[in-house]
C-alpha cells in the first residue's frame, strides 16, 4: 500500500537519488581526468588527454550505479520522511511503521494520513543536493576543463610541457665558462675556487648560475713563453668575470720568444767582452764554435751560479749576452743593452708577416713590445743619467 | 482496543472540557491546555506563578469539570503529614470496645490541590510522594488505595522564599508537568476584571466524569508512536545528562544532573493526549517539542555555572532541543529558529529574575511584559 502511495514520490526522491549519484561520481571523475591531464602535460606524455577523458566516462558510468544502489536510492522510511517534511507532522513515517497493524486506530492513522497526503503536491518535494556535493562538483568541473584546455594546448604544441616550463622559467639559468690556452699552447691556466685551492690545466670549465660571479682565473705562462692576452680583449694574466650573463669561451694566448732571444739567452751568462779573451774559436757574426770550451753561459746552473766561473759578470733575468755589453749592473741600473730592441724588431717582423693573426691580437702585441721598449728607454735614459753623473764624479 | 465511539468521545469530551474551562479561567490558554493534557495522561501538575494570576481557581475549575471529589489543602509550616493521609484514631463501637479506625486524609479525594505546597515542611512534603506515584497511601503499616483517577495539582510562589522548603527532587521527579502561570495580558486583564465584577460565582458545568477521564486516558494511550519520534523523545531526555552517551553541549555545560526515565515516559503520554487532542493519530516531533519543557524544566538540575549566568532552565531545554534536532538533521522548531540560543539565554537575565534568585537556579520566574511576549506554549519562555 505504501509503495501505492508513494509512487510519484519515489520517483522524484528517487531522480534526486540518481543525480546525487551521477555528480558524486562525476567528482572522482573529473578529480582522474584532473591529476591524468596535469600529471601527462607535466611529464610531457601526450597521450594523457584521451587517458583522463577516458577515464572520466568510465568512472562516472562505472560508480554511478554504484552510488545509487549503496547510498542514495531512497527506502521506503526515507521517502516517509522526505514526505513528512511538507507538513504531514510524521503522518507518513507512522502509517509506514502501522502498516500491517490491524487495529482501528492504525486504520484510522491510515486514513488520517492518507488524506492529508491528498492534500499536498507531491511537486513540493523538492529536489535538494547538500551544497557540499555542489561545491565539490563545481570544483571538480573547474579543475576538469582547465586541464582539459591545458591538455588540449599542449597536445596541440601550443604550449610546452610543465618540466620544460619548471625549468626554463623557475629553475635559475646556468652558463658554462671555459677558460683554456689557446692552441700555440705556451701557458696553463689556473683556476681559484670557492674552497681556495686552484688547479693548474690547458683548460678550466666552469658552471655558473646567472648573475653571479665566476672563479678567479690565472693565465701562468711556460718558460720562454709571455702571456699575451686573452683572446675577448682583456689584457691581465689574472681575471674575475662578475654577473655572468651568457656562456664564454676564452683563450689565454702565449707568445713564445724569438729564436734570437733564445739565443740570448742561451749567452745570458756569458761574460762581457770587456772580460773576456778573445778566442780563435769565435767567428765573426758571434756563433759559437762547437768544438770550442763552452762559455760560462752555456754551464751547467751550478757553474753558473759560482761567482769565480762568472768571471764577475751579472746574472739573472736579463743577464748580459756574450754578444752584447747589455744585462750589466753599472752603478745599480741593469744595462739591457739591445736586447729588447732585437725582439722587438722581430715580434715586428713576424707580426707583419703572419697574415693568419688576429689584427686586435697584432695590436696587443705590438702593444705589449712597444712598452716594454719603452720601459727599456726610461732605463736607458736613466743609465745615460747615471754614466753622465757618474762621469761627472 | 479503541473503537470509532472511543476516539468520537474523546473529541467531543476535550473540546467540552476545554469550552467549560473557560467559562471561568480568563486566558492561560496554554496552562489549562497543560493541565488537561497531563490530567488526561494521568500525570500531577505543578504550578508555579505570583500571587493572584488564577492557580488556584483554575485547579478549582478543573474538579467542578471533570466532576470528581475536589480537596484542598493549605500547606503551612506546621501542616502535619497526617493532616494529609489521615490517620488512625480511636472509635468506640457498640458494644464499647475500643478500636483503631482510620480517618482518611484529603489526600484521599480525586483531585487534590496542594496550595503553596512549598510552606510545608519537607516531611509533610513527602507525605505526598507515595500517593502521587503509587496512587495508594500507607498509615500504620496499611496501605490503602486512592481513587482514581488521582491528581495533585500543586501551587507554589516563586518571589517568597522565606519559609519555604523548596521541594526535593523526588518530589519534584513526580509532576508530570510543572506550569508556569504567566501574568495575564491587558485584554485578559480587562475580560477578568469585568467578569468579576459581575460575579465571583463559579459557573464551569461538569461534563467529564472519572470514568469518562480514564476512558480518555486508555484512548490516548493507543495513539501510536513512531519509532523515530520515540527514538527523537528518548534522546532529548537522555541529552539533557552531561555524561550521557547523546549528552548535548549545552548539558555538559549547564546541568548538573538531567531529567529521569519518568521525564520519557511523562513526555510520549503526554505528546499521545496531545496529538489526539489536535485530532491527530500519531506522535509528532512538534508534539514532542512542545512538551519538553513542561516535562523537563523542573526535571534539569542546573549547575553552578548556568546558575551564575542566570541562565534559565527554559533556555536549557531550548538548547538541547536545538542541539538534538540539530545531530537528527530535523528542522528547529519555529519558536527556537525564531528565537537563538543568545536570545533565550538573555530572557532568563530579566529584572524579574534577578529579583528572585533561588537556591537551585529553578525558579528564574520572570513575570514582566518582554518575557510574557517570549513566552510560547506551557509558559515556556
Amino acid at each position: 500500500m505504501a509503495n501505492n502511495v508513494f509512487k510519484k514520490y519515489r520517483a522524484r526522491i528517487a531522480r534526486e537519488g540518481i543525480l546525487k549519484s551521477i555528480l558524486l561520481s562525476a567528482c572522482i571523475g573529473l578529480g582522474a581526468l584532473s591529476l591524468t591531464v596535469l600529471f601527462s602535460w607535466f611529464f610531457g606524455f601526450k597521450g594523457g588527454l584521451y587517458v583522463g577523458l577516458g577515464l572520466l566516462v568510465g568512472l562516472t558510468a562505472l560508480l554511478a550505479p554504484l552510488f545509487y544502489y549503496k547510498l542514495y536510492r531512497p527506502t521506503t522510511k526515507a521517502i516517509a520522511k522526505r514526505v513528512d517534511e511538507l507538513g504531514l507532522e510524521e503522518r507518513v513515517l507512522t502509517m509506514v511503521e502501522l502498516e500491517n497493524d490491524p487495529s482501528y486506530i492504525a486504520m484510522r492513522q491510515r486514513e488520517d494520513t492518507l488524506k492529508a497526503l491528498g492534500s499536498v503536491d507531491h511537486m513540493l518535494v523538492k529536489i535538494a543536493v547538500s551544497a557540499a556535493l555542489v561545491i565539490t562538483f563545481g570544483v571538480g568541473v573547474l579543475l576538469g576543463c582547465s586541464a582539459i584546455t591545458v591538455g588540449s594546448l599542449y597536445v596541440a604544441d601550443v604550449i610546452p610541457s610543465g618540466v620544460s616550463l619548471v625549468s626554463e622559467n623557475v629553475l635559475p639559468k646556468t652558463f658554462t665558462l671555459t677558460y683554456s690556452v689557446s692552441s700555440s699552447g705556451g701557458g696553463s691556466i689556473v683556476m681559484y675556487t670557492d674552497d681556495w685551492s686552484n688547479e693548474q690545466s690547458v683548460s678550466e670549465e666552469v658552471i655558473v648560475t646567472e648573475g653571479e660571479d665566476a672563479p678567479a682565473v690565472l693565465a701562468v705562462e711556460d718558460d720562454k713563453h709571455i702571456f699575451v692576452g686573452w683572446s675577448d680583449g682583456v689584457t691581465e694574466a689574472y681575471r674575475q668575470d662578475v654577473n655572468v650573463k651568457g656562456n664564454m669561451d676564452v683563450q689565454a694566448i702565449f707568445l713564445k720568444y724569438a729564436e734570437n732571444v733564445e739565443d740570448a739567452e742561451s749567452d745570458r751568462f756569458a761574460p762581457p767582452d770587456i772580460y773576456r779573451e778573445p778566442r780563435d774559436n769565435d767567428n765573426q757574426d758571434g756563433e759559437t764554435d762547437p768544438d770550442a770550451p763552452p762559455w760560462p753561459g752555456s754551464e751547467s746552473t751550478e757553474q753558473l751560479q759560482d761567482p769565480e766561473n762568472l768571471g764577475g759578470g751579472g746574472n739573472g733575468p736579463g743577464g748580459a749576452t756574450q754578444s752584447d755589453m747589455g744585462n750589466q749592473i753599472i752603478d745599480g741600473q741593469t744595462f739591457y743593452g739591445d736586447t729588447y730592441e732585437d725582439a722587438h724588431s722581430e715580434a715586428m717582423d713576424r707580426l707583419g708577416s703572419d697574415e693568419s693573426m688576429d689584427d686586435g691580437l697584432k695590436d696587443s702585441i705590438s702593444d705589449y713590445y712597444d712598452s716594454i721598449q719603452q720601459d727599456s728607454s726610461k732605463t736607458g735614459d736613466g743609465e745615460g743619467e747615471g754614466e753622465s753623473e757618474g762621469g761627472g764624479d | 482496543m479503541v473503537t470509532e465511539n472511543d476516539i468520537k468521545q474523546f473529541s467531543e469530551l476535550s473540546n467540552n472540557i476545554f469550552a467549560q474551562i473557560k467559562r471561568d479561567v480568563i486566558g492561560q490558554k496554554e496552562v489549562v491546555e497543560g493541565t488537561v493534557i497531563a490530567m488526561i495522561a494521568g500525570g500531577n501538575v505543578l504550578l508555579e506563578g505570583v500571587p493572584g494570576v488564577g492557580k488556584t481557581r483554575l485547579v478549582r475549575t478543573l474538579g467542578r469539570v471533570f466532576d470528581l471529589p475536589f480537596a484542598r489543602i493549605q500547606f503551612t509550616p506546621d501542616l502535619m503529614p497526617a493532616d494529609v493521609t489521615g490517620t488512625n484514631i480511636i472509635v468506640k463501637d457498640d458494644n464499647g470496645n475500643s478500636t483503631f479506625s482510620f480517618q482518611p486524609g484529603p489526600v484521599f479525594s480525586n483531585i487534590i490541590l496542594a496550595d503553596e505546597i512549598n510552606r510545608a515542611t519537607p516531611k509533610t512534603q513527602s507525605a505526598l510522594l507515595e500517593a502521587m506515584q503509587e496512587h495508594t497511601v500507607t498509615v500504620m503499616g496499611v496501605s490503602r488505595k486512592l481513587n482514581e483517577p488521582f491528581f495533585v495539582l500543586a501551587t507554589q510562589n516563586p518571589i517568597e522564599q522565606d519559609g519555604t522548603y523548596p521541594l526535593p527532587e523526588a518530589q519534584m521527579d513526580r509532576f508530570m508537568f510543572k506550569l508556569i502561570v504567566p501574568n495575564p495580558s491587558l485584554d485578559e486583564l480587562m475580560s477578568i476584571v469585568s467578569l468579576t465584577q459581575k460575579t465571583m460565582a463559579e459557573v464551569a458545568d461538569p461534563v467529564c466524569s472519572g470514568e469518562q477521564l480514564l476512558k480518555m486516558r486508555e484512548t490516548a494511550n493507543q495513539i501510536p508512536v513512531a519509532e523515530e519520534v520515540l527514538k527523537y523523545a528518548m534522546m532529548l531526555c537522555s541529552a539533557t545528562h552531561p555524561d550521557s552517551e547523546c549528552a548535548t553541549e549545552a548539558a555538559k555545560k549547564y546541568v548538573r544532573l538531567g531529567a529521569s526515565p519518568r521525564a520519557g515516559q511523562a513526555l510520549i503520554s503526554a505528546a499521545k493526549v496531545m496529538a489526539l487532542i489536535k485530532g491527530r493519530y500519531n506522535v509528532a516531533y512538534s508534539d514532542i517539542n512542545d512538551l519538553a519543557y513542561p516535562v523537563l524544566r523542573h526535571r534539569i538540575k542546573l549547575n553552578f555555572e548556568a546558575i551564575a549566568e542566570r541562565v534559565s532552565p527554559d533556555a536549557i531545554v531550548g538548547m538541547v532541543i536545538s542541539e538534538v534536532c540539530k545531530k537528527n538533521k530535523l528542522p528547529a522548531p519555529a519558536s527556537l529558529a525564531s528565537a537563538p540560543v543568545s536570545a533565550q539565554k538573555e530572557s532568563a537575565e530579566t529584572p524579574a529574575a534577578e529579583a528572585a534568585p533561588s537556591e537551585n537556579g529553578e525558579e528564574d520566574i520572570s513575570d514582566n511584559k518582554n518575557n510574557k511576549k517570549k513566552r510560547g506554549l506551557f509558559g515556556k519562555k
